[in-house]
């Protein structure tokens, strides 16, 4: 049953995200989960891998396809200045197929959406996309120095300055999103 | 008179006519290592249901590299896009060519019976860039192919006469192919996309050539039209990513309904993925009978290990299947007596369902196939890039097809043993 039960598990996990933060973009549900997974060691056993728009994986998106295709998330087009992408919220139905989860997990959510709930998508990027290369550098054991992982970020996103990547990192380095 | 070193050769091959290599890309192909993809279908046993399926890792491998190609060879022809590839610090004739290596090698590490056979894989070492904390994490085939390169392939790719000028490093193919031991790029990043993302050219080369081979028309869209309607798109300045034109949508939108129709008509059939099963469980019973450490595959983390894995192919295992005891999963495979689904739920099992299905198993033998393998996802929402408004939409808001489209199948078979409960049998809870 393990495939089962873990993907309800990650459903779950994605519906009590939405309820305790509605209307979040799908781009920004995607952010979550990754560092719900990375940061919060929540065990989803999602693929991550570093795509342009920063850490990506197709099964997150699955899964949110599903609880739409169920009505237990609602998608609403949304323009943004120069994509148009899909805002989620928890229909009626999904409030009643909402699981309870253990407190742990609870508090995990509940942190990383005070850390991240109300930022853009953009910035999502810019700090999951910095905690993927942190954790790379990690765990290959490379030299990461502060300035390592804002060199390799200024270098693979040129849009973000440095002087942003670094207040960025900082901020991760605060929060112990990422260690020194 | 052409001298060897730059002669061009040329494959025949059924979906691009031919498949042209450069002397470097052959005497990859003529390794051994690359022979034992001759000999490790495609699609596992799928010829027990469709017949013609006996293509192999070898045909869709050289496949993908004409794919890439051609793709790669399209976005650098639109003036917009060598614009914004100009920002890069790599030529494009490496770029093209380090596209054409990781396309060429990228299903090398492919364990015999494809996909099936990754089930024995060991487990993820702690040390593995890829590891997860709860340690349950297996070896792919991507893992053993980023091994096998690195291992098998250094020195044609690094040193080898045609292409030395190049300068091109293994890490350069291993990041394509999702090495996390080489450091990212703005260059890789973009360009694993052709390899493995939402249009990538290894889906789009298999839809094709299983449709073919199969002899169905779902995985049928217009390559040609794909291929000119590819193209960058860009972000914000420099944010570039993979992308579909925007006049181009349709054929991004035809390119999911054969994804998804592939998906329920040929890859999930009953009596294919009750092969799947008896293939991974055969597999188990030869892995054991060879004393492997742990019944599993060679770890790929040494020379010495990553040959003796090599030597495991579809034909090794199938002359293993005729050795294995009676009712074993092998004989059950040469008598093409599988397990026969008796149940299925669209939704998830209750716990009455699961309770008398987990009797039923113990009673007869069998087992519950629990819904869409891991390797397959639809990932419908393409990007479509729009050159005049610099503006980013999913293929979901241009196309109401897609958005209405539902996701992959996830029924629950309940597969039983015939030969215990009988052909009438019915299941009741």
């Amino acid at each position: 049953m393990g495939q089962i039960m873990s993907l309800q598990y990650n459903k779950n996990i994605i519906l009590n995200v939405l309820e305790q933060q509605s209307g979040l973009g799908k781009t920004a549900v995607m952010k979550i989960i990754y560092m719900l997974q990375q940061v919060k060691k929540m065990d989803m056993g999602y693929d991550f891998t570093i795509y342009a728009y920063g850490p990506y994986s197709a099964g997150v998106i699955e899964d949110i396809d599903d609880l739409i295709e169920k009505s237990l998330v609602d998608s609403q087009v949304y323009e943004y200045a120069n994509y148009i992408g899909y805002n989620l919220n928890l229909t009626a139905l999904g409030k009643t197929k909402l699981a309870k989860l253990v407190t742990n997990d609870e508090r995990k959510i509940k942190d990383i959406l005070s850390f991240a709930g109300e930022k853009q998508a953009k910035e999502l990027e810019l700090f999951s996309t910095i905690i993927f290369i942190e954790n790379q550098y990690a765990k290959n054991q490379w030299e990461r120095e502060q300035k390592d992982i804002v060199d390799k970020v200024a270098e693979i996103k040129p849009h973000f300055n440095k002087e942003k990547i670094s207040t960025a990192y900082t901020t991760l380095l605060e929060n112990k999103y990422i260690k020194s | 008179m052409v001298s060897k070193l730059t002669k061009e050769y040329k494959v025949r091959d059924p979906i691009y006519g031919f498949v042209k290599l450069d002397a470097q890309e052959m005497d990859i192909v003529n390794s051994s290592a690359f022979q034992r993809l001759r000999r490790i279908k495609q699609l596992a046993l799928t010829d027990m249901v469709y017949p013609g399926a006996s293509h192999t890792r070898f045909e869709h491998s050289l496949g993908v590299v004409q794919m890439a190609t051609d793709m790669f060879d399209n976005i650098v022809s639109k003036k917009s896009n060598l614009e914004r590839l100009h920002l890069m610090s790599d030529g494009l004739e490496r770029i093209r060519k380090i596209i054409r290596l990781a396309a060429l090698l990228h299903d090398i590490g492919h364990a015999p019976f494809s996909h099936t056979g990754e089930e024995s894989m060991p487990l993820l070492p702690p040390d593995h860039p890829k590891y997860e904390p709860d340690g349950s994490k297996k070896y792919s085939h991507e893992d053993y192919s980023i091994e096998i390169i690195k291992h098998i392939y250094e020195n044609l790719i690094e040193n080898h006469k045609f292409g030395e000028s190049l300068g091109i490093k293994v890490g350069d193919i291993t990041a394509l192919l999702g090495d996390e031991s080489v450091r990212p790029t703005r260059t890789t990043i973009l360009w694993k996309e052709l390899l493995s993302g939402q249009l990538d050219a290894d889906r789009a080369d298999y839809l094709l050539r299983d449709s073919l081979h199969i002899g169905v028309n779902y995985g049928i869209y217009d390559r040609h039209r794909l291929v000119n309607c590819v193209t960058i798109g860009e972000a914000e300045e420099s944010d570039c990513f993979l992308a579909i034109e925007e006049g181009g949508w349709h054929v991004a939108e035809s390119l999911v309904i054969a994804r998804y129709q592939m998906f329920s008509q040929v890859y999930f059939h009953p009596v294919r993925r009750a092969f799947d099963y008896h293939v991974g469980q055969a597999t188990k019973e030869v892995l054991q009978s060879f004393k492997l450490n742990d019944d599993v595959f060679p770890k790929p983390t040494s020379q010495q290990n990553i040959i003796k894995y090599l030597e495991f192919d579809d034909w090794k295992m199938c002359g293993a299947f005729k050795n294995t005891k009676e009712n074993s999963h092998g004989d059950i495979i040469l008598r093409r007596e599988p397990y026969k689904c008796k149940m299925k739920w669209d939704n998830d099992l209750t716990e009455a369902e699961k309770v008398a299905a987990e009797n039923a198993i113990t009673c007869y033998g069998g087992y519950l196939d629990k819904g869409a393998p891991t390797w397959y996802t639809l990932d419908k929402d393409i990007k479509i890039f729009s050159e005049k408004a610099k503006r980013t939409y999913p293929l979901s808001y241009k196309s109401k097809l897609i958005e209405k489209m539902p996701g992959l199948p996830k029924e629950t078979r309940l597969y039983l043993n015939l030969e215990k409960c009988g052909a009438d049998y019915e299941f009741a809870i």
